[in-house]
């Protein structure tokens, strides 16, 4: 009896230090560096239209996966279509990591519109256009726009050197800054996702 | 005995690789292709002074993985063996950083040697087989499915966060158990491990099987490399499946082996921590033999229920959506 605990003992300690891989362990896993263009209709906020940039290893995955195992030099209307399919509408179930906050409150956002892929060197690149469920008034309060996923899968940032703009009627009156959220920590409090903060 | 032990955990490679049906599909952002969870009204915090370090080492991870990627393209293109070396180079070094980071066995490895006797030996060996087989098992988990040309990103590592979630379960069970060993006293047979400094007991069996053991200890290495094998490194298979993407295959492996050798170190670097850690503890208190063994008990129980509740909590934040599985 005493022999086989001796056995089992190192095959357990074994299986113990190959098992406990925490799934928060290696995140990131996908990098996006983002442009951001917050759109105005009669003084309201109504849309953020974002153009993503992808890390290297993401694209080449996404187009092997989307489109097809032979090397995509340029995206057509075939690719783009397998790429929203596959590697971006279900998204749509994460508000394409687009959250929104008015002066109080949460704004929900729609499905996106207007998906275009392409590719940078070996980058690839998605714009498009997130509306919101109604249009939002700055002037109360500050709005905060940011762009992250919650568990830190994919790790988004505003793209270095690229203010986000406003843009469309009423937009003129306001301004915006790229500010870090300290209200919505990520990664067990370790990271700060960035946001627009726009105030008119 | 041995042998048995094999085969087992075959089994649960089998079953782990099976058990990586759509069930739980992730796509290539990590998610689910149903609607989010609600948000987790209280995330899971660190400590307020561990925040910065692990933003830290999220940081250095982003800015080696950018330049082993721009690095693995230039040899792509062909040019000369510099990028190949500077490849290899980065991936032992990110093997080294990722390794820092939460995951890699470190808690329950540090659990393990911090409540129980142990070797030198055995820290530096049982984490030096877990880094060297998890790189093996990653480029069975992408070589395989590759060579059978039903290769996609996604589905790989869907198969890896399958075999993720097996393995919570499997050290939930397993710290129960080795909880169950010391409460029902069989913390007398002190394991492969036992310093033989209790000759007050009756160990007579220990010398009769002490050629025995010594042939184990070569079985016992390879069978903790196997099960070390239920979870491959994510970094390595994100670089495998970067270099198969681009037709370098052979650099991908060679970073694979040089990352593994960058988590063995700082794995070993913990377990060696914990192992001192309990030597110290031991020589303080083990004064008076009879505390001694009661404290021995006291904190094997500890470690063992630590070990079992750290499952739990990976097994809840799965399933709640606070952790993501894919990869870790």
């Amino acid at each position: 009896m005493r022999h086989r605990a001796r056995l089992v003992r190192p095959f357990l300690a074994a299986i113990l230090i190959g098992g406990i891989a925490s799934p928060a362990a290696a995140h990131p896993h996908v990098w996006v560096d983002y442009e951001l263009t917050v759109m105005f209709d009669k003084g309201l906020i109504v849309a953020m239209r974002e153009d993503w940039s992808f890390d290297e290893d993401f694209s080449s995955a996404a187009l092997h996966d989307a489109v097809g195992a032979k090397p995509v030099k340029t995206i057509g209307p075939k690719e783009n279509a397998a790429l929203e399919k596959n590697a971006f509408s279900n998204l749509k179930n994460y508000s394409y990591f687009t959250h929104v906050f008015p002066a109080e409150g949460k704004v929900e956002t729609g499905e996106a519109s207007g998906f275009k892929a392409r590719l940078d060197g070996a980058k690839l690149a998605y714009s498009f256009t997130v509306p919101l469920a109604h249009g939002i008034d700055a002037k109360p309060g500050p709005v905060g726009i940011g762009i992250w996923d919650d568990t830190y899968y994919v790790d988004v940032g505003p793209a270095p050197g690229k203010e986000p703009k406003l843009e469309g009627d009423g937009s003129a009156a306001c301004k915006v800054v790229i500010v870090e959220d300290h209200q919505h920590p990520i990664y067990f409090g370790s990271v700060f996702p960035k946001t627009a903060r726009i105030t008119c | 005995m041995v042998r048995r032990f094999v085969i087992l955990i075959g089994l649960a490679l089998m079953l782990a690789w099976g058990a990586a049906a759509p069930a739980q599909a992730a796509d290539l952002f990590g998610k689910s292709d149903e609607p989010a969870a609600a948000p987790v009204a209280k995330p899971i915090m660190l400590p307020a002074p561990l925040r910065p370090i692990l933003a830290a080492v999220v940081d250095i991870q982003t800015r080696m993985n950018a330049a082993m990627r721009a690095q693995l393209l230039k040899a792509r293109e062909g040019q000369s063996f510099k990028p190949a070396l500077i490849i290899v180079l980065f991936a032992f070094l990110y093997g080294v950083a990722h390794a820092v980071g939460p995951g890699h066995g470190k808690v329950v490895i540090g659990s393990y040697f911090l409540t129980r006797r142990a070797r030198v030996m055995q820290g530096v060996a049982m984490s030096a087989t877990a880094a060297m087989v998890q790189a093996l098992s990653a480029i069975a988990l992408v070589g395989i499915p590759a060579l059978l040309f039903e290769f996609s990103s996604a589905a790989i590592l869907d198969r890896a966060a399958a075999i993720e979630v097996v393995s919570y379960g499997a050290i939930v069970v397993i710290g129960l158990w080795m909880a169950y060993g010391v409460i029902t006293g069989r913390k007398h047979s002190h394991g492969p491990e036992g310093d033989h400094d209790h000759h007050d007991h009756d160990h007579g069996h220990d010398h009769v099987a002490k050629h025995k053991a010594k042939r184990q200890d070569v079985w016992r290495m390879l069978a903790t490399g196997a099960a070390v094998g239920l979870r491959p490194c994510s970094g390595a298979i994100l670089v495998l499946l970067f270099s198969l993407a681009n037709d370098i295959v052979l650099i991908g492996i060679l970073a694979t082996f040089a990352m593994a050798v960058g988590v063995a170190i700082t794995v070993t670097a913990v377990s060696l921590a914990s192992l001192g850690l309990h030597r110290a503890a031991t020589a303080m208190g083990g004064r008076t033999k009879r505390i001694a063994e009661t404290g021995y008990s006291a904190v094997a129980l500890g470690g063992a229920l630590l070990i079992a509740l750290f499952g739990i909590l990976e097994l809840v934040g799965v399933w709640s959506g606070a952790l993501t599985p894919g990869a870790g």
